[in-house]
């Protein structure tokens, strides 16, 4: 029925260009000031920027390789598959700052948290986006499997050998589009590090809550600008670079 | 030679025995209905899957346990035989050497090979840039670069058509002459037991049966194959 399509048309117009509003206006009124703003970042600012590019690519690192291994773990059909399956996902349950103050109380006994702030972080953060890069690569993991481990195994290729020639190039499409999710959740994310973060250890969305909570909103829409030029330039990388690393 | 000692396949819903032996240099086809088994065997030699009784000894030693990729034993899938993000020297490259580089010599063994299969300046395509008939030359191209004694043939030509199957089955017959391989090849089609088989196995009723010549097998058809046949 016409009548319906063109309904159904007008709905999806709608709802995409709220979605597109409710998306670009916050970004829109961030651009502005923050361009002003740029040029009067104090140094702390890009050292803290400093310090979360440096976290979100090693805990990017740190999830896909974990994701990766776990994928490919219960595509062999390791034993204990069901319960790889379960740890994986189980993260989906806890929220960063949950296991952040959960990792704060069990370690402030043994050392300084401020010292600590980073590599937990780090930790915290891969963790947090193991199950998505988990699913991600599972699929794809398991079609290897299923079409190619039987020639593999005739081969007698070598693990390493395997990994670098078979399982990367083949798997490259979800480990980039995973490794730029990871990046770019690390590299916004706000919830250990303000638990743990000293002065000397703020990460760029950190400075940001700063920055505005002291009314400098000039500055805190510049910190913003570049941190979400940051996380998607990261993200699309990422992607990019597994999409060309793929055959 | 391949000798299947008491070899017992059982699993809930299936069962296979094999026990017989066939020699270096003949061509062994293994014939029967679908489901039968005649797959799961040649897996279970190829070393994919462990019997659940038996052996499987080559030359008098006990290869049962050894994983697939140390048996004296090549094999062609039904499909899946080359990566395709590789190109065909590629491919035929992790035959020889664990990496895609080769050094000069095995780059020459590469060169000759695609030159004897009538592939020659392919080296650089991938899988899906050559036909049918080529992609399963290529494949032939990796067990020969392989050069192990053994030969297992999973109906990799079946989805080729009749004339390019027996062009390929032709090839396979020449160069395990040269080299005294065993074939053991798995046909859903007679003609290709009669055309390239020296002997046969019906693989039926739980049983792969022991190797006969095949003329033999065909002039007087046990009542399983005249089943299997529709005489």
């Amino acid at each position: 029925m016409p009548t319906d399509d063109s309904w159904r048309l007008a709905t999806d117009a709608a709802l995409l260009v709220a979605a597109a509003i409710f998306l670009s206006l916050p970004l829109l009124m961030v651009i502005g000031p923050g361009i002003k703003g740029l040029a009067t970042l104090p140094p702390s600012v890009w050292q803290a920027a400093l310090r979360s590019l440096i976290v979100a690519l090693v805990s990017a690192c740190l999830a896909t390789g974990l994701a990766l291994s776990l994928a490919l773990a219960v595509a062999r059909g390791a034993w204990g598959g069901r319960g790889i399956d379960l740890a994986a996902m189980l993260p989906l349950s806890a929220s960063g700052l949950v296991l952040g103050t959960g990792l704060f109380l069990v370690l402030r006994p043994f050392a300084q948290p401020e010292a600590l702030a980073l590599p937990v972080t780090i930790i915290v953060n891969a963790t947090i986006s193991l199950p998505f890069l988990y699913r991600l690569i599972l699929p794809e993991a398991r079609a290897l499997h299923a079409g190619y481990d039987r020639l593999c195994a005739t081969l007698n290729l070598h693990p390493t050998a395997r990994l670098r020639h078979i399982t990367l190039p083949r798997l490259a499409r979800p480990l980039g589009l995973g490794a730029g999710i990871a990046a770019a959740l690390s590299m916004g994310d706000l919830g250990v590090i303000a638990l743990f973060a000293g002065d000397n250890s703020a990460t760029l969305p950190l400075m940001v809550q700063r920055l505005a909570g002291a009314y400098r909103m000039e500055q805190a829409a510049a910190a913003s600008l570049l941190l979400v030029s940051a996380s998607f330039t990261l993200f699309w990388l990422f992607d990019l670079g597994g999409r060309r690393a793929a055959p | 030679m391949l000798h299947l000692d008491h070899l017992e396949l059982t699993y809930p819903d299936f069962r296979l025995t094999a026990d017989w032996s066939a020699e270096p240099g003949e061509i062994v086809a293994l014939i029967g209905p679908s489901g039968a088994g005649k797959s799961t065997l040649l897996m279970t030699i190829a070393g994919f899957l462990k019997p659940t009784g038996g052996a499987v000894f080559w030359n008098g030693s006990d290869i049962t346990l050894l994983s697939a990729g140390i048996r004296p034993i090549s094999i062609l899938f039904q499909d899946q035989n080359l990566f395709p993000h590789l190109t065909v020297a590629q491919n035929l490259g992790l035959a020889l050497a664990q990496g895609a580089r080769l050094d000069a010599a095995q780059n020459h063994r590469v060169e000759v090979v695609l030159d004897q299969l009538g592939l020659a300046g392919l080296g650089g395509r991938r899988p899906a840039d050559l036909s049918g008939g080529q992609q399963g030359r290529a494949a032939l191209g990796r067990v020969l670069l392989q050069d192990r004694p053994v030969l297992l043939l999973d109906e990799p030509f079946a989805a080729l058509g009749p004339a390019l199957k027996s062009d390929l089955l032709d090839l396979v017959k020449q160069v395990a002459a040269e080299r005294q391989t065993l074939v053991l090849l798995v046909t859903h089609d007679p003609q290709d037991a009669l055309r390239f088989a020296d002997r046969t196995v019906l693989v039926s009723d739980g049983i792969a049966s022991a190797p006969t010549p095949t003329a033999e097998v065909f002039a007087n058809p046990p009542a399983a194959l005249q089943d299997y046949l529709g005489h």
